[in-house]
């Protein structure tokens, strides 16, 4: 695969269609296109359900390993978000399963929210604080909100991806919003600030 | 004290102030190591084929007499006249049937009526 077409020059003109029919002719630049429009929404729905694990960048790698080999899988080249996304999902799921303690890394690792005052007025700490919160979700609620929230993803291809109805998905989101709100109810009034700060 | 529960607005606000991850760098030039390294597979997958049921072959033995006595009838139907040896037996079956008295049960009931068991 030439890595210049990696660049992002150009993604928007080629059709999913055709780079996924060259990418079938084994064509690596078309393929290249491919991984360039979407290795960015990938490795961020891996991250986030994987709680920020170092192991993200495997697992989304693996997943355009996977279109690669057998790229006749996707049916039609519309569903090929959605498709990336599955399989995504599906290896986190793998990866999940495949580790001794299934738990959160992130919630164990970075538990200490009590940072200064000072601290706490940074985007970072914002995004931190909101991170270790997801973090702690389940793991449907977490994709959900990944998707929609965070990766503007409709709601009917986001049932699509959870292989759920768009009934099914609003009550996820629902309680993954209601969990959060929760959640992050101790710091409300340093998040406000922090957000306010920012605009 | 009783904390202030979070609104929708604000949660909204905050998820829209997150910073989102950045891809790694050399992601690309790492996963096109790995595609080099990897045999690309050569199997395509087919619909799976359904397996065939066994023939039973006593069906077929079954529909061995059906047939015959359908081309037998079609062979009868399409001759002028009865062969010798058919109506020979026809008259035989319809004497045999006169022959035969075929109660139906109400005859009897006057001799058991009058005690006769026999």
């Amino acid at each position: 695969m030439d890595a210049s077409a990696l660049n992002g020059v150009g993604l928007h003109q080629h059709a999913d269609a055709d780079l996924l029919a060259a990418a079938a002719r084994r064509d690596a630049e078309a393929f290249g296109l491919l991984v360039a429009k979407y290795h960015g929404l990938v490795y961020r729905v891996v991250w986030r359900m994987t709680n920020e694990s170092p192991e993200a960048e495997d697992i989304a790698q693996e997943a355009f390993l996977k279109l690669w080999n057998n790229p006749s899988q996707v049916r039609e080249a519309g569903a090929l978000k959605g498709w990336l996304m599955r399989v995504a999902h599906n290896l986190v799921m793998d990866w999940f399963r495949r580790r001794p303690q299934h738990g959160s890394t992130l919630v164990e690792e970075v538990s200490d929210t009590r940072a200064s005052a000072e601290d706490r007025m940074g985007q970072d700490w914002v995004s931190q604080r909101l991170n270790i919160a997801v973090a702690q979700l389940p793991e449907r609620q977490r994709l959900a909100l990944t998707l929609v929230h965070f990766e503007q993803v409709s709601q009917v291809d986001a049932a699509a991806v959870l292989e759920v109805s768009v009934d099914a998905l609003e009550s996820l989101l629902a309680r993954a919003r209601r969990a959060l709100k929760l959640l992050l109810t101790d710091d409300r009034q340093d998040l406000l600030a922090a957000v306010t700060e920012k605009d | 004290m009783t904390k202030t529960p979070m609104t929708d607005t604000e949660l909204d606000k905050i998820l829209k102030s997150v910073r989102q991850p950045e891809l790694p760098k050399g992601f690309a030039q790492r996963l096109q190591a790995k595609l080099e390294a990897e045999p690309r597979s050569n199997v395509i997958a087919f619909p799976g084929r359904k397996p065939e049921p066994k023939q039973n072959r006593r069906i077929w033995l079954s529909a061995i007499p059906l047939v015959a006595s359908l081309a037998a009838g079609l062979y009868i139907g399409t001759l002028d006249s009865i062969p010798a040896s058919l109506a020979a037996l026809e008259s035989t079956l319809v004497a045999d049937a006169a022959d035969q008295t075929i109660g139906s049960g109400f005859e009897d009931t006057e001799a058991f009526v009058n005690g006769d068991l026999s």
